[in-house]
């Protein structure tokens, strides 16, 4: 009889399912309550991340090539006749160029690492949020490599997100950017506390600024420390406008990035004595 | 449903690596509902509402979103797309393009709907603005790409 009806309003039946599936998962995530849509998000994650990575190593080779491809069309249009002597050359130099920059990129997280005294785990950008709704990364190292979940990322510019999933080779960043993301700031002259929070078209906005303290536009914005996820003094932007509204307890301030993260491609996250402390404290020890 | 399985690897990859070199002022388009959109041409209700719930899934897991909001919106959209392809059987590309930036239309509002119900909401104004339009518009001319060179390779296929 059951399965008479369930064959009769078998459309009704699994449309339904999903809706009520997704709304469970839903409420789940949104509660953070329990391991299973960490869980399943670490899933499927991972059974895309092989691919992922593939075809980002697949991008930059074809791009590689087809950078290479357009020079040799202008070298052939400049001088045919040296066309081979500076095919050659010119090959060569862009190995060395991209060495160079990988080692400028590379020595500017070192230095970056001396500055800040944590332990690090660097990382390649492979994948970008699927959504236009969020703003998130994909990395290639996950937590076989130390990366633990809320641990700060950062990139030479400064400030870049947290990691919220973490699989065993790879993780998501949420960008700072992101609209459900909340930073505490410090701004450097007036040295005042807010929340800074993801705006639309990749700026960020910081609330609860006291109404009487006098922010100025261009006034460097810096992690706080407060709140367990980011230490003190990273690099976050610079105020670009004020908003103070007449009757409002608190005036808020437009910032932008130090980064422009539609170009990032490796990250450092942060390990150890910092994602410990952290631990720590969300534990209440 | 094998090629779905296949379709949607290559959405997966497509989307999150390749899109963003793509966007235009921040917006990419959504090529896991062009897939629905394009598959639901070949599928029953009740796989294009499943199917929807497993691209909803993927796409939930690739991006900041709690898990199931996407899937919730594509299961619900796979579902309604086949009823509407049930009455009306259309082949021209004009009004493919509509029903696409209707549908996308509708999913970002059915998103921004669930969003504010889990206390994520936005401005309506500021999201149709910055988010649902310019999102749709690119989805509906990407989607327009395609069905043009399916038809154009079906012609030539013709043809010769």
């Amino acid at each position: 009889m059951v399965l008479r009806l369930l064959a009769r309003y078998r459309r009704t039946v699994v449309l339904g399912s999903a809706i009520l599936l997704s709304f469970f998962l839903m409420t789940m995530a949104v509660r953070q309550e329990g391991h299973l849509t960490p869980f399943f998000k670490r899933i499927l994650l991972e059974s895309v991340s092989p691919f992922l990575k593939a075809t980002t190593y697949l991008r930059d080779g074809v791009s590689d090539i087809w950078g290479n491809y357009v020079d040799l069309r202008s070298v052939r249009q400049e001088n045919l006749a040296l066309r081979e002597e500076i095919e050659g050359y010119q090959t060569r130099l862009r190995v060395l160029e991209e060495a160079r920059r990988e080692n400028q990129r590379l020595q500017t997280l070192l230095g970056l690492r001396e500055t800040m005294p944590f332990s690090y785990v660097a990382a390649r950008v492979v994948g970008r949020d699927s959504t236009n709704w969020f703003h998130s990364l994909l990395i290639d190292r996950g937590s076989r490599h130390g990366v633990e979940r809320h641990g700060a990322v950062v990139a030479p510019g400064g400030l870049v997100g947290q990691v919220v999933e973490v699989g065993p080779f790879s993780a998501q960043i949420q960008i700072i950017t992101d609209p459900v993301s909340s930073v505490g700031v410090l701004l450097e002259t007036s040295r005042v506390t807010g929340l800074l929070v993801g705006a639309q078209l990749g700026r960020l906005r910081i609330k609860y600024l006291p109404i009487l303290t006098e922010v100025r536009v261009g006034e460097v914005v810096m992690t706080s420390g407060l709140g367990t996820v980011y230490p003190k003094g990273i690099l976050v932007g610079k105020v670009v406008a004020v908003d103070k509204r007449i009757g409002a307890l608190f005036q808020e301030a437009t910032v932008e990035p130090s980064i422009d993260f539609s170009r990032l491609e490796e990250v450092l996250v942060i390990a150890g004595e910092q994602a410990d402390l952290s631990r720590s404290q969300r534990s209440g020890k | 449903m094998i090629w779905l399985a296949g379709g949607l690897l290559a959405v997966v990859t497509l989307q999150a690596a390749v899109t963003p070199m793509m966007q235009i002022g921040g917006v990419r388009p959504d090529l896991f509902f062009l897939l629905l959109y394009l598959g639901s041409f070949r599928m029953t209700p009740v796989q294009a509402c499943v199917g929807g719930f497993l691209l909803g899934l993927y796409q939930d897991a690739l991006s900041g979103s709690p898990l199931g909001l996407n899937a919730f919106t594509l299961s619900l959209l796979g579902y309604l797309l086949v009823r509407v392809w049930e009455e009306l059987e259309e082949t021209r590309l004009i009004p493919h393009l509509l029903l696409i930036f209707l549908t996308g239309l509708c999913s970002g509002l059915i998103t921004l709907g669930v969003l504010a119900f889990f206390g994520m909401g936005m401005d309506l104004g500021q999201a149709l603005l910055w988010i649902i339009l310019p999102q749709t518009a690119y989805t509906t001319a990407v989607g327009g790409i395609l069905l043009f060179g399916t038809r154009l390779g079906r012609v030539l296929e013709v043809r010769l």
